[in-house]
């Protein structure tokens, strides 16, 4: 492996992985850049079951480009059809310009998002897991798949199959229910044939 | 906590307060121990902002006496000796959160406020709890010349072994000193909340609203909203509405919109449902000022903004004309005025006028005094002194007029059919990327084409897909108007020309429902979220220029469906002479008398609530 990071989860387990997979974290990254930074970095907000699925995601992403934040802007250097040797390729072109010509980017991106699309099918509880420790890792693509996943699981969802979702109550009077009904019965098709 | 800028009462004590010199700009002082409370309890820092690392230049008797440190055993090192346990350590102790730590580091870099807690240590190693407030100071020209740091101590029994004990065996321990009160602060874009941590629906609502939501569709927002009260309050934030609105129908169309005066008032979830529904659709009557002179008729008019923009057309003696006018929409009494471009391109009837990026238009072929064109000519409406620029496009069309035309992706012409030398029709379409160091055409190449045509109309929807609605259609030996629908999926890799439904001769096989009668050089107006709203043009019989015809391309079955609008329709509408301004309304010029020369009466058909006397700056 190349220079390696060791973490350290709340419940006191060490992970030690390469710095491309730990530094997806933007705290870690910025941790590991202090001078006085310590060999290991405690994550003491973070447990090991939880750390271990982020680390799962970070390896994946570790040396793909942000394919959501930025979607589309892969940097020529990192296509294999390109040579680095792209001249004349200003800045403005490289990125949106590159992908959309470049068939192989395309694949790599769409392969790399099926891919985070299966890992946040999970429950509720590990989303919300998921959520948290992106937060608080600042990892951008973990919080965007994160949020991408709790958002799935509410689509096409009626009301009270969202309230089983989130253990909810309804505490809506039967008056008010019906003036909800009404408030968005616009999105029902407003023009019968 | 306050700030007195105007005492000078510390002079005398320095216990008591201190003075500081703002720069370049007079001094200032402030006195802060009697509201910070028992000073044994609570610390006083100052840190010089414009030297490295932040040295500290003044610590008060709190500080000394909750730390152990005297004064001038601090000044003018930076601050984070407190985070080593007792004076000889060398590295931050282990149980101190690294987190919180680059959070500091994080809003003194971006000169905001800092709260939280961090773990510290005495001069003799015990731990210390700080409460810690970071605020930073500005001198005269806006810079942050100094940081305050407000610290409440407390003891914490944390347990933390002898005093040389390896890092990992520390934080081995149960972590007791995270209680579950730590804030930690969140960054949600500009926004710093502190907010506690719990389950699921306790996460911050901001963090929930805006990122959550913001990916669901309105339906679904219906549903999280029909759920429970709290959910309810949650929906009804305009930055998930406007989330939602952006992914439904592009950020393309979400900006034209944003542009609108009077949408901000009426709220993205307003603008949803009315542009869905259409509820507040209505026909009204402009009056406008000013006038185009000389005189003339088969202009094109394209919107950039809220102005309306006219270009060319043919004079009283047939003559083609070349100058522009606009018509600032904005203004409280809109007039229409001559617009001194410079290098206009040659004089042209029956050319096509289209909007490009938000700012600027795009004018391709037509007919000149020297016959057919096919040239491009962009005008930058936005720029000090605009001017018409020629695109030159290798391997360019055809020349022809009243063929039709669109732009894709901000960036990319797309032309269609129309009338070529000695009057034959054209089928074919060609594509230009204008905005290319060397832009080149490029004919879509496709098996089979809709019948050739003249005053259709190509509309863009759902991105990069084109529809192609009407015209002047040949059919065999005759030419008949025509009311297909053909659509066209320009990100393929191998884009092809599709029927809606039913077979591809004229006349024959339309989507469901009422359609409108056939007819050449009628409006076709794209609706945010795909949909085509049709109505206007030359329509054989006595039939309504104003009844409008609405299509969904993007159903599994696409139908007709007629909307019924009130207020005072116009008598006629052409293609070539009404512009969409906004997104929001389409503004018929001429629609009084279906003599394009009266242009001081216009027909405006508003889809959303309008608001009255609504200026751009309001």
């Amino acid at each position: 492996m190349g220079k390696t990071i060791k973490l350290i989860s709340g419940d006191g387990e060490m992970f030690e992985v390469e710095e491309a997979v730990a530094f997806q974290s933007n705290i870690i990254k910025s941790l590991a850049d202090e001078d006085n930074a310590d060999d290991c970095i405690p994550l003491p907000r973070v447990d090991s079951q939880i750390l271990s699925k982020v680390l799962e995601f970070c390896r994946k992403h570790a040396n793909s480009p942000s394919v959501h934040t930025k979607f589309a802007a892969i940097p020529s250097e990192l296509c294999p059809k390109h040579d680095g040797s792209a001249a004349g390729a200003s800045s403005s072109e490289s990125s949106s310009a590159h992908s959309e010509t470049c068939r192989a980017c395309y694949d790599a991106v769409m392969k790399l998002v099926q891919w985070d699309l299966e890992f946040v099918k999970v429950d509720l509880d590990l989303i919300h897991h998921l959520l948290k420790a992106a937060n608080y890792l600042d990892i951008e693509d973990l919080m965007f798949m994160a949020v991408e996943g709790a958002a799935n699981a509410i689509r096409g969802n009626n009301p009270e199959e969202i309230r089983k979702l989130f253990d909810l109550e309804n505490d809506f009077t039967p008056e008010e229910e019906k003036e909800i009904l009404k408030e968005y019965s616009w999105l029902d098709d407003p023009f019968e044939p | 906590m306050e700030w007195d800028s105007e005492s000078e009462g510390s002079n005398g004590d320095e216990e008591e307060g201190f003075l500081l010199s703002g720069g370049s700009g007079g001094p200032f002082s402030f006195a802060v121990e009697g509201v910070l409370g028992p000073a044994s309890s609570c610390g006083l820092v100052v840190s010089d902002a414009l030297e490295p690392d932040h040295p500290i230049i003044y610590v008060n008797r709190g500080f000394e006496e909750s730390t152990g440190y005297r004064a001038e055993e601090v000044l003018g090192r930076n601050c984070r000796f407190l985070q080593c346990r007792g004076p000889f350590a060398q590295r931050r102790h282990p149980l101190v959160d690294a987190t919180i730590v680059s959070e500091i580091r994080r809003c003194l870099e971006e000169g905001i406020e800092f709260l939280g807690d961090l773990l510290n240590f005495r001069k003799d190693g015990s731990p210390l709890m700080n409460r810690l407030q970071l605020t930073p100071i500005y001198g005269d020209d806006e810079t942050i010349t100094h940081f305050i740091g407000i610290q409440f101590f407390t003891d914490t029994n944390v347990e933390l072994g002898p005093l040389l004990s390896s890092a990992v065996k520390e934080s081995a321990r149960p972590n007791r000193l995270i209680t579950e009160h730590v804030f930690r602060p969140v960054s949600l874009g500009h926004t710093h909340i502190c907010r506690e941590f719990c389950s699921m629906l306790q996460l911050s609502d901001e963090v929930l609203c805006q990122k959550i939501f913001s990916r669901l569709c309105p339906r679904d927002i219906a549903s999280v909203g029909s759920v429970c009260k709290r959910l309810y309050q949650l929906t009804k934030n305009e930055d998930i509405w406007k989330m939602v609105c952006q992914n439904a129908w592009g950020s393309e169309t979400t900006r034209a919109l944003e542009t609108v005066p009077g949408a901000k008032r009426l709220g993205w979830g307003r603008l949803a449902r009315e542009l869905t529904t259409l509820e507040a659709a209505a026909w009204r009557e402009l009056t406008v000022g000013g006038a185009v002179e000389p005189s003339r008729c088969n202009f094109s008019a394209c919107a950039v903004g809220n102005r309306v923009v006219l270009f060319g057309g043919e004079g009283v003696n047939m003559q083609p004309m070349n100058d522009t006018f606009v018509l600032d929409l904005n203004s409280s009494n809109p007039e229409w005025r001559h617009v001194k471009v410079t290098s206009a391109p040659p004089g042209r009837w029956g050319h096509t006028l289209s909007s490009l990026n938000g700012s600027s238009l795009v004018v391709f072929g037509g007919c000149g005094t020297q016959g057919l064109l096919n040239d491009v000519f962009i005008l930058d409406l936005d720029a000090q002194s605009p001017a018409w620029r020629e695109i030159s496009g290798l391997a360019p069309p055809m020349p022809r007029s009243w063929h039709s035309s669109c732009t894709v992706d901000d960036t990319k012409l797309v032309v269609s059919g129309g009338c070529a030398d000695s009057g034959v029709l054209l089928s074919d379409t060609h594509l230009l990327d204008v905005t290319m160091e060397k832009p080149i055409w490029r004919e879509i190449p496709a098996s089979w084409t809709p019948p050739s045509r003249l005053g259709h109309s190509l509309s863009v929807y759902d991105g990069r897909k084109i529809l192609m609605f009407g015209g002047l259609a040949k059919s065999g030996p005759l030419r008949l108007r025509s009311s297909d629908v053909f659509t066209m999926d320009l990100s393929e890799d191998e884009p092809c020309w599709r029927c809606i439904t039913g077979s591809g001769m004229p006349g024959a096989g339309n989507p469901a429902g009422i359609g409108p009668p056939p007819r050449l050089d009628h409006v076709a107006v794209s609706l945010p979220g795909g949909r085509i709203l049709i109505f206007g043009g030359s329509v054989a019989g006595l039939h309504s220029a104003s009844q409008l015809y609405l299509l969904d391309p993007t159903e599994e079955t696409p139908t007709w469906r007629v909307l019924n609008v009130p207020g005072s329709p116009p008598q006629f509408a052409w293609g070539h002479s009404t512009c969409v301004v906004g997104g929001t309304r389409a503004i018929v010029l001429g629609g009084q008398t279906g003599e394009e020369w009266m242009l001081s009466e216009l027909h405006e058909l508003s889809l959303v609530s309008s608001i009255i006397n609504v200026k751009e700056d309001d």
